[in-house]
């Protein structure tokens, strides 16, 4: 019996061995670990983006979806069911999905939008009781056709401008769609990484692609018009790495972002973007956060090959 | 004259009965209450820890590995504890009496969400208590398996009450996959979790209670609790046994197909509910496979059917990644299926093996080591899930897996899509190509059909020349001779009630 006595007292001492290795290192190693991940991160990035901004025949699509509380009280940060209990979340959904290829100085976007249905108070609408399915009212389709330095948009298959570039200007249309942009939107997700706000960051290299990922938190005061800081050095979080927090009773709302590029042979083939706010609410005289609102872009980029050219459908 | 240790007859010549319908449903609910915990901790306490919990993967899949070994080690420990238990209930019941309560208890404490502890914290709790959920779950299992065994001297009542509850466990295990199912449909990730973990943790006990008091202990267990090191002597000296626990080792990766389930229906469908679907026709498949499995014995030996199903599950694998995720989920889950299809009869086999290598020892050195063998085996099991969980944990990790900072009432919807082919590759590639290496220890396996039929037809040879020698010594002891133990296998004395 002494022996596995013996037996289960190392097996313990193991057992907090390992609890104690597996907790979180310390706050310099922590911060010097993440400098020297996005320092390798921006390398891989620099190389990815140079080889983009070479690239003059490509084609990528967009697709984008977001979700936003419709009914969280913002102003008195109240939670769906917090001041009436029956009321559920309901969230707003709108879908979008872009299409744009470059062929030299040519170029071609064509954009869907679908909107999410609301009643006359803009309470979204479900097709089922728990309103986990949005209905949908319709797809606004826009094309925009750039050829041999003459733009060419259309809406909804029906031709609205015809002229130079300089002379488009989408006020003067009453079509929505046409706010939602033209032209190459690649670049408002290839910019330089802050790194003052990164939280975490990330390479892998798996079967000849090479995936380069990121996530960033920023948090601001109570107050719709306080401005959003970094997590680093906010007076509004504790902790850092998994055991960042934020006192929830100071905190308007938390913003995070997840960039992450995928590439090919040096070549960036993906490009994923997720963003998410954490709003502050209270309950039973404590506070928390919850999600309210949320979007995910998914960006695939396909480059020509003798098999498969990559041009401007006619 | 002491009575005979055997079955006992009636004064009619019928072979008297000893249980009741009663005591078989309230044994098969006490299963099916153990069965449901387990189902609910191996199903559902991963993606528990990782989604809700917001613990990074890696620390999990340590966890799992280091509490889980400890676990398998500990075993042995409980069966020499329950051993030496001498109550007036037995020896097996009150563990199951007094430890069904702090089981169910500490069931429920798993899934509390403990969100606004701190990582460490959360870690201590983590380890704490699934550790001791580890020490109150052998020390209920323990005698739990070996209540039936005791129950009754009747061979047949003792068959029975086996078969029964098994299948009734069977069920049970499924129990928390069809609660989850249905609460995914009302609450969110953190609260389904909980109000599992509440339900299971609060009935459970109440099922075992009442299957503990229903049963009486009629045969005081004669059986010694193997020790694991003279299990690992066994295992080096009989290298085919030694070959069969190296083969089945390996094929925890096919385990990573319905770890990785509830993953799949969140991260992947985005529909919880739908966890039902895929894992309930996978367990039906199971039970056909092992259903199967004694007719294709006879038509293979079990090496030949241990790689035929290995090759046909890892095909289908192949085939469901090949096809990919973006198709109607009821294509996947339909797909899902026929790949589980030899899960069960993967699942039959090792205990086959197990048998084929005990026979071989018999034959080559006389001794025939069951306990030893299946202490061995039990380990075996252990381990496996231990690595299964490991290699999940780590492989999500490697795929990007993001674990909530912030505590919010659902997962984050938002996994990356390296991440998301990463959690159906871990369903289907990657065991796919993992499983077959199972088959690499099996070259060093011999016990072919032809080989088994030779052992075999040796040892009857043997075995009934013994019978004829425990006939006479039964023979001896009626004409007033001093009786001797049978060497038939159960024996204990039959309680005077």
């Amino acid at each position: 019996m002494n022996k596995k006595k013996w037996i289960m007292g190392v097996a313990l001492i193991l057992v907090c061995i390992f609890v104690l290795a597996a907790c979180t290192a310390k706050e310099g190693t922590h911060f010097e670990k993440l400098k020297q991940n996005i320092e390798k991160l921006q390398e891989n990035y620099a190389e990815v983006l140079k080889n983009i901004a070479q690239e003059t025949n490509y084609r990528y699509t967009i697709e984008f979806e977001s979700e936003t509380l419709s009914n969280y009280d913002d102003v008195n940060r109240l939670m769906p069911g917090e001041r009436e209990p029956s009321q559920s979340k309901m969230w707003y959904k709108p879908k979008l999905s872009y299409t744009y290829i470059q062929d030299g100085a040519d170029w071609y976007v064509e954009l869907e939008y679908t909107e999410h249905k609301t009643n006359a108070d803009g309470v979204p609408q479900y097709t089922d009781k728990g309103g986990k399915k949005p209905e949908y009212l319709n797809v606004v389709r826009a094309e925009y056709r750039y050829v041999g330095s003459v733009l060419s948009v259309k809406v909804d298959d029906s031709v609205v401008y015809t002229g130079t570039l300089a002379g488009f200007d989408p006020s003067d249309y009453t079509h929505d769609i046409l706010y939602l942009g033209s032209g190459n939107q690649l670049e408002q997700f290839l910019g330089a990484i802050d790194e003052d706000v990164v939280y975490s960051a990330v390479t892998r290299s798996w079967f000849g692609q090479k995936i380069l990922s990121y996530r960033t938190y920023q948090v601001r005061a109570t107050g719709l018009a306080s401005q959003y800081e970094s997590y680093k050095d906010s007076a509004l979080t504790s902790g850092y790495g998994e055991d960042l927090s934020f006192d929830w009773e100071k905190v308007q709302d938390v913003f995070n972002q997840t960039f992450s590029y995928t590439a090919k042979k040096d070549r960036l083939v993906k490009l994923e973007y997720y963003t998410e706010v954490i709003g502050s609410y209270q309950r039973s005289n404590s506070w928390y956060g919850d999600r309210i609102s949320a979007s995910k872009t998914i960006i695939e980029i396909t480059y020509p090959t003798a098999k498969k050219p990559v041009t401007i459908p006619a | 004259m002491a009575k005979p240790k055997q079955e006992v007859l009636s004064t009619e010549g019928t072979v008297k009965k000893y249980l009741t319908k009663k005591d078989y449903i309230t044994f098969s609910m006490a299963r099916f209450a153990a069965s449901a915990i387990s189902g609910l901790t191996q199903g559902y306490l991963l993606i528990f820890y990782t989604s809700v919990m917001g613990i990074p993967p890696v620390s999990v899949g340590v966890m799992f590995l280091v509490a889980k070994i400890f676990d398998g080690l500990n075993d042995p420990i409980m069966g020499t504890l329950v051993d030496k238990t001498r109550t007036r209930w037995g020896k097996m019941r009150p563990y199951l009496i007094f430890g069904a309560v702090p089981f169910g208890l500490i069931t429920l404490m798993l899934f509390m969400p403990m969100t606004s502890l701190s990582l460490s914290a959360k870690m201590v709790y983590m380890y704490a208590t699934f550790i001791t959920y580890g020490i109150f779950g052998t020390l209920v299992g323990v005698p739990l398996d070996g209540l039936p065994a005791v129950t009754t001297p009747n061979n047949d009542e003792r068959t029975k009450i086996i078969s029964i509850s098994r299948v009734v466990g069977s069920i049970g295990e499924q129990s928390a996959l069809v609660l989850y199912s249905l609460f995914a449909i009302f609450f969110d990730m953190k609260n389904s979790f909980m109000t599992m973990g509440i339900v299971i943790g609060i009935l459970a006990p109440i099922f075992l209670i009442l299957g503990a008091l229903s049963l009486k202990e009629r045969i005081p267990a004669t059986k010694e609790t193997p020790k694991v090191l003279d299990g690992f002597k066994y295992m080096f000296q009989n290298k085919q046994f030694l070959a069969m626990i190296c083969a089945n080792l390996l094929t925890f990766f096919r385990n990573l197909v319905t770890a990785t389930i509830i993953y799949v229906v969140t991260y992947i469908y985005f529909n919880g509910s739908l966890n039902i679907f895929f894992a309930l026709p996978g367990a039906i498949a199971g039970m056909l496979g092992m259903l199967l499995a004694p007719k294709l014995k006879r038509m293979m030996d079990a090496k030949q059917l241990f790689i035929a199903a290995t090759i046909f599950h890892s095909v289908a694998l192949m085939l469901v990644f090949f096809v990919g995720f973006n198709v109607p989920w009821m294509v996947t889950a339909g797909l899902m299926f026929f790949a589980m299809l030899p899960v069960g009869i993967l699942n039959v086999v090792p205990h086959l093996m197990a048998i084929d290598t005990l026979d071989y020892w018999e034959d080559k050195t006389g001794k025939r080591q069951e306990g030893i063998a299946f202490a061995i085996v039990s380990l075996r099991s252990k381990i496996s899930s231990a690595f299964k969980d490991f290699v999940l944990a780590g492989l999500l990790s490697f795929f990007l897996f993001t674990s909530p900072l912030v505590s919010i009432n659902s997962p984050s919807p938002w996994q990356l899509d390296f991440t998301r082919n990463g959690i159906f590759m871990i369903f289907t590639i990657i065991p796919a190509v993992l499983n077959l290496l199972s088959m690499v220890p099996l070259i060093f396996y011999k016990l072919s059909g032809k080989r088994m039929a030779e052992i075999q037809g040796r040892l009857e040879i043997k075995r009934s020349a013994q019978v004829i020698e425990a006939e006479a010594a039964l023979e001896a002891a009626a004409n007033g001779a001093e009786y001797q133990e049978p060497i038939t296998a159960v024996s204990g004395e039959v309680e005077n009630e």
